[in-house]
């Protein structure tokens, strides 16, 4: 599995990426959650660079915060604070739920290193009135991301990142989409580790060595545990950990739902003489995120992945304070439950409490 | 070991008094549609309550039934009844509370007084989270039609552009459509004037604020917090303009007569976040050190803090859009950091009471900023502590006091110096 | 003149005689079920040290969780108050304090004039405290105040993941069946403690020189690791348990 190997080896060492793109000269725009268009920072000759939080409990981001909000956004102002985002040139969130908009004024409030912008995205879906808002604060952002890089972005240079971003895109899921077998050729954990390293990646790179793993694991022989199928769903998950806990309870990950796996690529760009929209319509026309309207789209979408990979049960991990997820949650259970076996579970993002996490998922994964 | 003390806040002013009667009345009048079989709504978020008035809708306000629930002790009954529904402890009171409200089979009296079931609903996404995504299990529970209003959240400050305008007005005529489907009637001139009455509401409420700005104060935030009912529920009628009137000229009296709150004022003292709702009497307790507080913040939600002269009464949806987007809840922090440092120096707050609601998703997120930001600005420190304005199970009175005792105590003890 | 400060904690109940801003003497007594009378002990204590006799009723200011069972509210003051008072009456300079003490533990912020900017509490949770010290000083069959000595023997990492008090005793009572040496085990809870009261000062971001009071503070586990954590040397004054009684007994004398 060499091609696994290699991938699983970025992975595990990220800031060998970022030192090729530094010594490169290249400028790295970090960006957080899904409204991003990532397309029009590489257009302007910059790198996309998806902020992941680390494992590790909250340090001073607790004072700046207070403990009640989303332990994922407290965690990545943590590593900001430990200087551990001065490689960005500049930060790029959007709007999306009250934690994000808020790491947005703390940051450029405490954080000198770095810059942070905010795109003001709609919250509602397929509305013509909505594309019309999304676009000009994208043309807006362009211009922003003209300044940074210096470069004039054209049209041009829009249709072929939004070509080369939708080919990992399309790989991904294509490779993903070889877990709906009755034995998945790779597992949950092996999944979103992939998926991350794609998503940090310069996508050149990513799109041949997926072709190869592609390949590679398409005759791949892993033992038939006869293991329940499970999808996990929720915000975002970078610790594999949590897939491995499931793994480990005897329940086979053939899905995940999550901002660092499938809502990122399992829609691509329709073809569009308007690169610029485009990229509004991607963006407004997939219902991955639970705090998007309407929730009825995104509810079907969800039950829909569980019926493609045939899933016996789903699993939600919502990090603690996640507000979208958790009311997203006591929202569709009673609807999902007729359908699928769902048990909702709260995580610290810190990985604190495993103990209990395993035995909460161990009995529901018996009970299967 | 905990200790549950509550006490109702202690109301000094007539109109104050008279605001809480005409509550009942607004109330008993959404009974009345539902005999009459008019269509009620649900109201979820900071839609501009103008285009209600507009269409003379019956309208039942999420924000407003939890507050009455907390200050009758019934917040916390509640709360547990959606949490044995599936609902997290860690969603936000006011929407646990609400939803516990609705799913309860077997009402208390009080709350069957104020409870009408939704025909419709119309929820929007300021200034939080928890507005955008609660409303869809009552739309369910009651397989009701509702109509989603997207309101940008404010990058801009104070200039907001074109597009965010255009947008939200488009949102706005989308929920007057959604009524017209629904059985109500859209007069555009009833719409114009809800504008204009707004706007006078607004002109009165800055004169009220100017009044209790004076030392003493003559004003609470108990009396305050009663006060905004009309500014936040009643905006653009003209009750709303009535009752302020009447506010306005009472205050001049004490004003002119120096009656303050307090004889020996020492202290005044500002509260940022939820009020105690369930035990206001803790806004009294600090006065026995000669401490008023003065303002609440939360009396801003949806008033006060934006230019009136860019609210175009003719062009109403663009005005209510306008004025709905400089909120200086909604979220990025730049117009309530702002509004906050300029109120504590025309208040001539000592200190900051930031209660931090641990179930609010966006609150407790601006607290540290007003901490620094206003310390920077004015030298006034600011205590953070947690205090959930509506959830009396987590109630602990003796840690609670402890705190504002310390916090009083150490201000005191500066002015001394 | 003289004047008397006294600090009702939940464990303990100490007292303090100044005389012209110079402490004469000082007396600390366990709190136990009767406040009253433990005061009257520890006073009858006090006074006796200082040589005064106990018909004289010199002014004091109490503090602590049971001032008001013994003080009129005109003589009760707040522990922030009071600690800082004490701790800039030890040493002007500290502009942070950090009181360690049986049920509560709390943060202190100052300026250089005095001031106090900010301050937390940490009372709703035992963890971080002299309570949780000692229920874990009983499983373990030590004596409380030889924890810090006996941890200090330790060259491991061992970590005591619960952050509730309660769950982190059975995890103590596991490890003591592991045969995990006691003083590794000792490290581990003093880290826990240290990070709990370091969160703390988190959030009030301490900085310049700090002092630890309270009970706590005596325990050179906890101190040791504090400092690691809060990359500082903390102040430890000769009677850390009575800075706040020394406070209180300032505060008479202005209010006298």
């Amino acid at each position: 599995m060499k091609t696994l190997n290699k991938i699983m080896d970025i992975y595990d060492n990220p800031m060998q990426i970022i030192d090729k793109f530094k010594a490169a000269d290249k400028k790295i725009v970090g960006y957080r959650c899904l409204y991003v268009p990532e397309e029009i920072i590489h257009a302007a000759g910059m790198v996309p660079y998806p902020t992941f939080g680390v494992t590790q409990p909250i340090m001073t981001a607790d004072s700046y915060f207070q403990p009640c909000v989303c332990e994922f956004v407290r965690n990545l102002f943590d590593l900001a604070k430990e200087n551990k985002f001065d490689f960005l040139d500049e930060l790029v969130l959007c709007n999306t739920c009250d934690a994000i908009r808020h790491l947005y004024s703390i940051w450029n409030r405490y954080i000198e290193s770095v810059p942070c912008y905010i795109i003001n995205n709609p919250q509602k879906m397929h509305d013509e009135a909505g594309y019309l808002f999304y676009r000009q604060e994208l043309e807006n952002f362009k211009i922003e991301m003209e300044k940074l890089s210096g470069n004039k972005i054209t049209d041009n240079a829009l249709q072929q990142s939004i070509e080369l971003y939708d080919e990992t895109r399309r790989l991904l899921k294509q490779l993903n989409e070889l877990r709906k077998r009755d034995i998945p050729p790779i597992t949950g954990a092996e999944s979103l580790k992939i998926a991350i390293a794609s998503m940090l990646m310069p996508k050149k790179e990513a799109n041949e060595l997926l072709r190869q793993l592609i390949d590679e694991v398409h005759d791949r022989e892993i033992e038939d545990d006869n293991c329940p199928r499970i999808l996990i769903t929720g915000s975002i998950i970078d610790d594999p950990t949590i897939i491995e806990l499931v793994q480990d309870m005897g329940g086979n990950v053939v899905v995940d739902d999550l901002c660092s796996s499938t809502k990122y690529y399992w829609y691509q760009t329709k073809k569009n003489s308007d690169p610029m929209d485009a990229i509004v319509r991607f963006h407004l026309e997939r219902d991955v995120c639970a705090c998007m309207h309407p929730s009825e789209n995104r509810y079907d979408y969800l039950t829909e992945l569980a019926s493609e990979f045939d899933v016996d049960g789903i699993i939600y991990f919502n990090i603690k304070y996640c507000h979208p997820f958790v009311y997203e949650a006591t929202i569709y259970r009673k609807k999902l439950e007729q359908t699928v076996p769902t048990l909702i579970l709260e995580t610290d993002h810190s990985l604190s409490g495993l103990g209990q996490l395993k035995t909460r998922v161990q009995a529901f994964i018996e009970m299967l | 070991m905990t200790t549950k003390v509550t006490v109702p806040g202690i109301k000094n002013l007539q109109t104050t008094a008279e605001i809480s009667n005409s509550i009942r009345g607004y109330y008993g009048n959404l009974k009345l549609a539902k005999e009459k079989k008019i269509p009620v709504i649900w109201s979820f978020g900071l839609i501009p309550r103008e285009i209600y008035h507009a269409v003379d809708a019956p309208v039942l306000f999420l924000e407003h039934l939890p507050l009455m629930m907390g200050a009758k002790q019934l917040s916390g009954k509640y709360m547990e009844i959606a949490e044995e529904d599936g609902f997290s402890r860690d969603v936000c009171a006011f929407h646990r509370c609400f939803a516990g409200c609705a799913i309860a089979e077997e009402k208390d009296p009080y709350l069957d007084s104020f409870f009408v079931t939704p025909d419709l609903i119309i929820a929007s996404n300021l200034p939080c989270i928890s507005e955008s995504k609660s409303f869809l299990y009552s739309a369910d529970l009651y397989n009701c039609p509702y109509y989603f209003v997207d309101g940008p959240i404010n990058t801009w400050g104070k200039n907001i552009p074109d597009h965010a305008i255009k947008y939200y007005s488009s949102q706005l005529q989308g929920a007057l459509d959604f009524m017209e489907e629904h059985g109500f009637k859209v007069d555009m001139d009833r719409l114009k004037e809800s504008v204009k009455l707004s706007l006078k509401m607004i002109g009165l409420w800055n004169e009220i604020d100017d009044l209790r700005k004076t030392v003493p104060t003559p004003m609470s935030a108990v009396d305050g917090l009663t006060a905004a009912y009309p500014l936040i529920q009643l905006a653009g009628t003209q009750t709303g303009v009535t009752l302020y009137e009447r506010l306005r000229d009472e205050l001049k009296e004490k004003v002119k007569n120096k009656e303050g709150v307090i004889e020996n004022e020492q202290l005044r003292l500002l509260w940022v976040g939820v009020p105690p709702f369930f035990n206001m009497g803790l806004i009294n307790y600090v006065e026995k050190y000669g401490a008023v507080v003065a303002k609440s913040m939360i009396e801003y939600l949806a008033g006060g803090a934006y230019d009136p002269s860019l609210v175009d009464p003719e062009k109403p949806l663009e005005g209510l859009a306008y004025k709905s987007l400089v909120d200086i809840i909604n979220p990025t922090a730049e117009n309530m950091l702002e509004f906050i440092a300029k109120s504590v120096k025309e208040f001539q707050i000592d200190g900051i009471i930031g209660a931090v609601k641990r179930s609010c998703g966006l609150l407790p997120g601006y607290f540290r900023m007003i901490k620094d930001s206003v310390f920077e600005y004015a030298n006034v420190p600011t205590t953070i502590f947690d205090l959930d304005g509506l959830d009396i199970r987590e109630y602990d009175d003796a840690t609670t006091k402890g705190n504002l005792d310390s916090f009083v105590e150490s201000l005191l003890a500066s002015k001394r110096r | 003149m003289v004047t008397v400060g006294i600090d009702v904690g939940s464990l303990s109940t100490k007292v303090v005689l100044l005389n012209n801003d110079k402490v004469v003497s000082y007396a600390i007594y366990p709190t136990g079920v009767n406040t009253e009378a433990a005061v009257d002990q520890a006073m009858e204590s006090a006074m006796e040290k200082a040589g005064i006799s106990s018909k004289d009723k010199p002014f004091f200011v109490a503090t602590g969780a049971g001032k008001k069972k013994i003080a009129p509210e005109k003589q009760q003051a707040t522990e922030v108050i009071c600690d800082t008072i004490g701790s800039l009456h030890i040493n002007p300079k500290v502009t942070g304090i950090i009181d360690i003490g049986g049920e509560t533990c709390r943060a202190i912020k100052c300026d250089l004039k005095g001031n106090i900017i900010d301050f937390a509490m940490n009372d709703k949770c035992a963890s971080g405290t002299g309570i949780f010290l000692d229920a874990m000083a009983k499983a373990l069959r030590v004596k409380p105040e030889e924890m810090g000595d006996i941890s200090m023997k330790s060259d491991k990492d061992i970590e005591v993941t619960s952050m509730c008090a309660v769950f982190a005793e059975s995890e103590v009572v596991s490890m003591i069946h592991r045969k995990v040496p006691k003083h590794d085990i000792l490290k581990g809870i003093h880290k826990s403690i240290a990070s709990r009261i370091y969160g703390l000062t988190n959030r009030i971001l301490l900085e310049g020189e700090i002092i630890a009071t309270g009970g706590i503070a005596n325990n050179i586990g906890v101190v040791s690791i504090l400092n690691e954590l809060m990359n500082t040397r903390l102040n430890v004054p000769k009677n850390p348990e009575i800075v706040g009684a020394i406070g209180a007994a300032i505060l008479a004398k202005e209010r006298s």
